[in-house]
């Protein structure tokens, strides 16, 4: 049993491992780097002019919103094409006929996508704060890292759901970027949920990022454990169901493509 | 030890389509029909068809990346359907083509991370890769991304790669595609010492001259079927004891030497081969003599400017089954 716990834990890190260096390797050091300063900067500077512009009277509102998506919007992204580009890559063979368990494998496509996501979100929040005077002294910063920390984790969950799909699907890309545009509507990233029509609540209350995303905006705003313990339980739990449903449905589709035979037809 | 390395019997795969929005139509292609074959350990068994014919399926079916649709295959006496993860331990496979790796990262770190996934030791691994990739000629360039491989070196590590865990039985799907001569001749060497370490492999190829080399046992398979099943010698007697003249035709003179050899009764074929100037006219008859005797008048440059009289070739004996549908 300890052995079979150490190899998994070995093959989930190397996997990790693997699947992000694979992606990232042709990306130098500096343009890893200033790709993650660069892009949270613009995203505010975007979104301040913006907010400016159609009379917001707090941008910040909707810039802390957007920096809270990027380690979702990494985590999903980059789990979905960790799993799609199996596909085209011609890997899914080898990689499914050999006798490894499957869980590490699977999981292990989430891990440097969830810390690169965390990171990102980080360094967006101390650029919101040098650059754009994002007040943080108040705010208890062990809890605002948990909240951006169990963003990437939640959202890990779509990803290998949108992942598991593009396995089967050419399309899996296309509908992450349909669904990435829903969220900016639906998790309270640009405007508070309860201002959402009660249909469309229901829908983002079945979302993870949701509460995660109010979680944070209560430590932004202040607030202490107790206020924000409910919501990190809620968002847990949705996360979880959704990591154990991709899970699923990659399992469902491993075992589809035994009898069709399109796992690796791309 | 189970005597009997690879069994199928009457294994059939048929694939279901669907295709159309609104209407939706269902097409079922059947891949694989009646397959039936044994191999014993040890053996080096080939299987040859043109595309299309049903041989990666059935050596899909075979390494457990398909379920059949019936029938039932064995592997060292391990059922491919129901003991999925025991067979795999126990098999390496090999598909042809530049695909199969992550090209941004080394060779040595794809087999690394390939070894992780058979639970190889780490100090087996570290020994094992490189001299795995030495084996197939990929010694100095381990450290390299995939990226930078050229197809035919892609295809050695494809070879490295089915080895890692040191498996009994062996599937290679086309092995030398798009490996040059040179690689070729290397990489049969490879697969030949391979076999004599006692390994029993499954090979399929397009390449008769490979076959005929490596093989000790060859399955001609078309249309989803096996047609003819036996040593590449025993195929080439089965067949005929026929003998294949060609002769290179001066391009004007070829229909006046066709007309020649109508007095020849049916068991001859003959077979105008338009690839070069002049053209060769093939011709497959029991009865060599004759045909030599009317093609002697006309041997001079000015009708004939050579002619070749050999045996038939598995080559001769593949076109032949294959053309008469598999019959």
């Amino acid at each position: 049993m300890i052995k079979y716990l150490l190899q998994s834990l070995r093959l989930y890190l190397y996997q990790a491992w693997l699947s992000y260096h694979g992606r990232y390797s042709i990306t130098s050091p500096f343009g890893y780097i200033s790709s993650k300063l660069g892009f949270p900067f613009f995203l505010m500077l975007f979104f301040i002019f913006m907010g400016k512009f159609v009379g917001y009277t707090n941008p910040l509102y909707i810039v802390i919103g957007n920096v809270l998506l990027i380690p979702a919007a990494g985590s999903m992204s980059g789990v979905t094409n960790a799993i799609g580009d199996e596909r085209s890559w011609g890997t899914l063979s080898y990689v499914l006929g050999s006798p490894a368990p499957r869980l590490p494998i699977f999981m292990g496509r989430s891990l440097f996508y969830i810390l690169d996501g965390f990171v990102t979100a980080v360094l967006g929040f101390a650029i919101a704060a040098g650059i754009f005077h994002l007040d943080m002294a108040t705010i208890n910063f062990g809890m605002l890292l948990l909240c951006i920390f169990l963003l990437a984790i939640t959202s890990s969950g779509l990803g290998f759901l949108f992942g598991s799909i593009s396995l089967i699907s050419r399309d899996g890309w296309i509908i992450l970027n349909t669904f990435l545009s829903a969220l900016y509507i639906l998790v309270g990233v640009n405007f508070p949920v309860g201002s959402l029509p009660s249909a469309l609540q229901t829908i983002a209350f079945g979302l993870p990022l949701t509460r995660g995303i109010m979680a944070a905006r209560l430590v932004l705003a202040g607030a202490g454990w107790n206020a924000i313990r409910p919501l990190l339980a809620g968002e847990v739990l949705v996360g979880a169901i959704y990591i154990l449903v991709g899970y699923l449905c990659f399992r469902l589709i491993e075992k589809r493509s035994l009898t069709s035979g399109t796992l690796d037809a791309i | 030890m189970h005597p009997v390395a690879i069994e199928a019997r009457s294994l059939n795969k048929t694939f279901i389509t669907k295709t159309g929005l609104w209407k939706t139509r269902t097409r079922s292609t059947l891949a694989v029909e009646d397959i039936s074959l044994t191999i014993e350990r040890g053996e080096l068994f080939g299987l040859l068809g043109p595309n299309g014919a049903g041989k990666t399926t059935t050596v899909k079916m075979l390494t457990t990346l398909l379920l059949p649709t019936h029938g039932t295959a064995r592997i060292l006496g391990l059922d491919v359907v129901q003991q999925t993860a025991q067979v795999r331990k126990h098999i390496g496979f090999a598909f042809s083509g530049s695909r199969g790796f992550y090209n941004r990262i080394t060779a040595t770190q794809n087999l690394n991370y390939f070894a992780q996934l058979y639970a190889l030791d780490s100090a087996i691994t570290r020994q094992r890769v490189p001299q795995l990739l030495e084996l197939v000629g990929l010694g100095t360039r381990g450290d390299d991304k995939v990226e930078t491989y050229s197809s035919g070196m892609v295809q050695r590590l494809h070879l490295a790669r089915a080895l890692l865990h040191d498996p009994e039985v062996l599937f290679l799907d086309e092995p030398t595609v798009g490996i040059d001569p040179v690689g070729s001749r290397e990489l049969r060497q490879t697969i030949k010492n391979l076999s004599s370490l006692g390994k029993t492999i499954l090979l399929t190829t397009h390449y008769m001259a490979e076959a005929e080399e490596l093989c000790h046992r060859i399955a001609i398979i078309n249309k989803g079927r096996i047609v003819a099943l036996d040593s590449p010698e025993a195929l080439k007697r089965h067949i005929s004891g026929d003998s294949v003249i060609e002769a290179c035709i001066q391009p004007g003179q070829v229909q006046g030497i066709l007309d020649l050899l109508r007095v020849l009764d049916g068991r001859t074929l003959v077979e105008v081969k338009n690839i070069t100037e002049p053209e060769t006219v093939s011709i497959r008859t029991p009865e060599p003599a004759r045909v030599l005797e009317l093609l002697s008048p006309y041997l001079n440059p000015q009708y004939i400017q050579g002619l070749e009289v050999r045996n038939q070739t598995l080559e001769d004996v593949y076109v032949t089954i294959i053309k008469a549908g598999g019959q």
